[in-house]
């Protein structure tokens, strides 16, 4: 190698070290640029540590994964739509209608579905847009209600027959289902989805329990009993982890080497608080103009 | 085939050694002609003759550090298989010390290690580069250099919570293909067209309406970038880097007849809207036509790589149609027989295919 393709090697190099990592920090100032396009307190339900299935011991990182709950169409919840063969899918929404899905570019015919349509539909593959979390409102208050009925229900059920055992451990389960809803589950849901978010902000300017993300969802095929019909599937967050920056680590434990690894030992990474406790710290989160979070703060919560 | 100049040895490495190999297999033919009687040179010829040669290969050896003999050849493959596993070694510890210690760091100290850590790593790649005429250690050091970039941009990522881009593909290209070119390595020339192949097919992807992501699960997407780097070692020269248009050859080669060959199992994961027994069946005869075409050509241009490459694959294909339709049905006696004569067959076919090509010194 001469001395000028030396200089030319050595300078391109440089130059794409130097031009690499400006272009991070530049996507990363206009993402953070105020005001946040979406904020939310969100808690220990919806935030929990995590930690990679492979590094847990070696990774000293912790980042904080996002709960995101889809509410399943009426009467189609989980236990019952496996219990009654209801064609139950996961992450199946009562919002993502046909309607919604042809609005959203999945190319589904209007008319009766045929065999080629169901083909077609197996076919597709999940799309990019931007989706809305609700915090603490509607969709969380009848997944909450659904609950306490269910265990009024199964109890008022074991009461009229306290000789049944099945009757009495249903009656369990739903009170310790009722309770966790009420305590311990995640209360982010997602409840919208739109090519456009300017026209989501709009419809959904309650800043404190709505923010605008980035997620995917498809079309999916629900059967039972040999019939199948077209439902629409949320599948998660493009981003469904944030970072905790060293500055708040101390919130979730006193040491700063706190990890993934203390966490769980510490009975908060990998696992909920029980039932019955209160979430042990309360977080911040914005989204910014290109719709990346980031922790704005976070702090411990009484118990 | 590029043979060395008649005193120079060429420009690459591969060059100067086929160059010494040459001079070597010269030295032993004329002691078996001398024996035979057939040519004798005079004393004085033979001290010119054996003057040039040491004087060329000594020449080669400190330019290109080349293999003198046997021993030597297989010493430095030795050494090459180390400084690969070496450089695979220091990659993974460069991974898992910063995981080790980032946690415990603010996001200003995590930032500045990792981008000295690209800038650092790059700088002793050239440095040792100047002063490593054997390669290996440039291979390590390059290796090296490689994963920190990639640790750096993809722990940014991590640590800003940013949005999985396929941009990110195109600068560890980039990169590598940059340290395979200055360092002449086929290793990080190989790991560049994998990184540039995944970006090309991530754009072809979400052309189609995908997200980047999910471009796997449309292997059709690999195609274009497929050929577009077959056709690289056709339009540009790489006579001075030895060994970087068969690489090219290679990946191209197997970014179509991969996909191929999944598509002949997996129907559903291609773009065409027919039946998914129907697209199987097309991509099982398009998996038999294209892999004879990549052994036509390979032997056809002297293409080693290629043409096993070709014959691989159609092995593949023939094998796997061949356990569809018999494997249940057939006594496995009778199947095994037959994968025995469809051997032979294949090895008569090549025979054949070899005598039928013309030579390379009546090519030339």
């Amino acid at each position: 190698m001469n001395l000028r393709s030396h200089r030319v090697f050595l300078v391109s190099g440089l130059l794409l070290v130097v031009v690499a990592n400006v272009a991070v920090f530049l996507g990363v100032r206009f993402n953070r640029q105020p005001p946040a396009v979406s904020a939310l307190l969100l808690t220990e339900r919806e935030l929990a540590p995590t930690g990679s299935w492979s590094l847990s011991q070696e990774d000293s990182g912790l980042s904080l994964r996002f709960d995101v709950r889809s509410l399943p169409p009426e009467s189609e919840n989980y236990d019952e739509g496996w219990a009654n063969e209801r064609g139950f899918v996961w992450g199946s929404a009562p919002w993502l209608t046909l309607e919604k899905l042809r609005s959203l570019g999945f190319p589904l015919s209007s008319g009766e579905p045929t065999d080629d349509d169901r083909r077609r539909v197996e076919k597709l593959l999940p799309k990019d847009v931007f989706v809305v979390l609700e915090l603490n409102g509607n969709s969380y208050q009848r997944a909450l209600r659904d609950a306490q009925d269910r265990a009024v229900r199964d109890e008022q059920r074991a009461q009229a027959d306290p000789n049944d055992k099945n009757l009495a451990v249903s009656a369990r389960i739903s009170r310790e289902s009722a309770d966790a809803e009420q305590n311990q589950n995640s209360r982010l849901f997602c409840i919208d989805a739109d090519l456009d978010p300017v026209a989501l902000s709009k419809a959904y300017s309650d800043r404190p329990h709505y923010a605008i993300v980035r997620g995917t969802v498809q079309p999916a095929i629900s059967q039972k009993s040999g019939h199948w019909r077209i439902v629409g599937q949320f599948f998660g967050l493009r981003i469904p982890e944030v970072n905790v920056p060293l500055t708040y680590r101390p919130v979730f434990g006193a040491s700063r080497r706190h990890s993934y690894t203390e966490a769980v030992a510490r009975g908060i990474g990998g696992q909920m608080a029980s039932s019955k406790e209160a979430p042990r710290y309360s977080v911040m989160v914005a989204w910014g103009r290109r719709f990346e979070p980031w922790i704005v703060a976070a702090s411990p919560q009484a118990q | 085939l590029e043979l060395p100049d008649a005193d120079g040895g060429g420009n690459t490495r591969q060059d100067a050694q086929r160059r010494v190999d040459v001079i070597e297999a010269f030295q032993t033919e004329l002691k078996e002609l001398e024996k035979a009687g057939v040519l004798l040179l005079s004393p004085a010829q033979r001290r010119v003759v054996e003057a040039h040669h040491a004087a060329t290969i000594a020449r080669l050896k400190s330019a290109f550090d080349v293999d003198r003999d046997a021993r030597s050849k297989q010493l430095s493959l030795g050494m090459r298989v180390s400084s690969f596993l070496g450089a695979l070694a220091f990659a993974a510890s460069v991974f898992f010390l910063f995981y080790q210690y980032w946690g415990r760091l603010g996001t200003s100290a995590q930032v500045s290690i990792l981008v000295c850590s690209s800038a650092v790593s790059f700088l002793m790649t050239v440095l040792i580069r100047t002063r490593d005429s054997t390669g290996y250690f440039t291979k390590l050091a390059a290796l090296v250099a490689f994963a920190c970039f990639v640790l750096n941009i993809s722990m940014f990522g991590q640590i800003f919570n940013i949005t999985p881009s396929d941009k990110a593909l195109l600068v560890w290209g980039a990169m590598a293909i940059l340290l395979a070119y200055a360092c002449d390595l086929r290793l990080m020339l190989a790991v560049g067209l994998l990184c540039v192949l995944g970006f090309a097919s991530a754009r072809f992807g979400e052309w189609a309406g995908l997200y980047w992501l999910d471009f796997g699960r449309r292997p059709e997407n690999i195609f274009p970038a497929a050929l577009l780097i077959l056709a690289v070692p056709r339009l540009m020269s790489h006579r001075r880097f030895g060994g970087f248009a068969s690489t090219y050859r290679l990946i191209g080669v197997l970014a179509v007849l991969l996909p191929v060959l999944a598509l002949s199992f997996w129907g559903q994961g291609s773009y065409l809207d027919w039946e998914p027994t129907t697209i199987e069946h097309s991509y099982q005869i398009i998996g038999f036509a294209a892999s004879a075409a990549v052994i036509w050509a390979g032997a056809r241009w002297n293409w080693p790589e290629t043409t096993n490459t070709g014959v691989a694959f159609f092995v593949i294909f023939l094998f796997t149609k061949f356990y569809d339709w018999w494997w249940e049905t057939m006594p496995k006696y009778l199947f095994f027989l037959l994968l025995g004569l469809t051997a032979l067959l294949a090895l008569v076919v090549l025979r054949r295919l070899r005598r039928s090509m013309p030579s390379l010194e009546s090519s030339r």
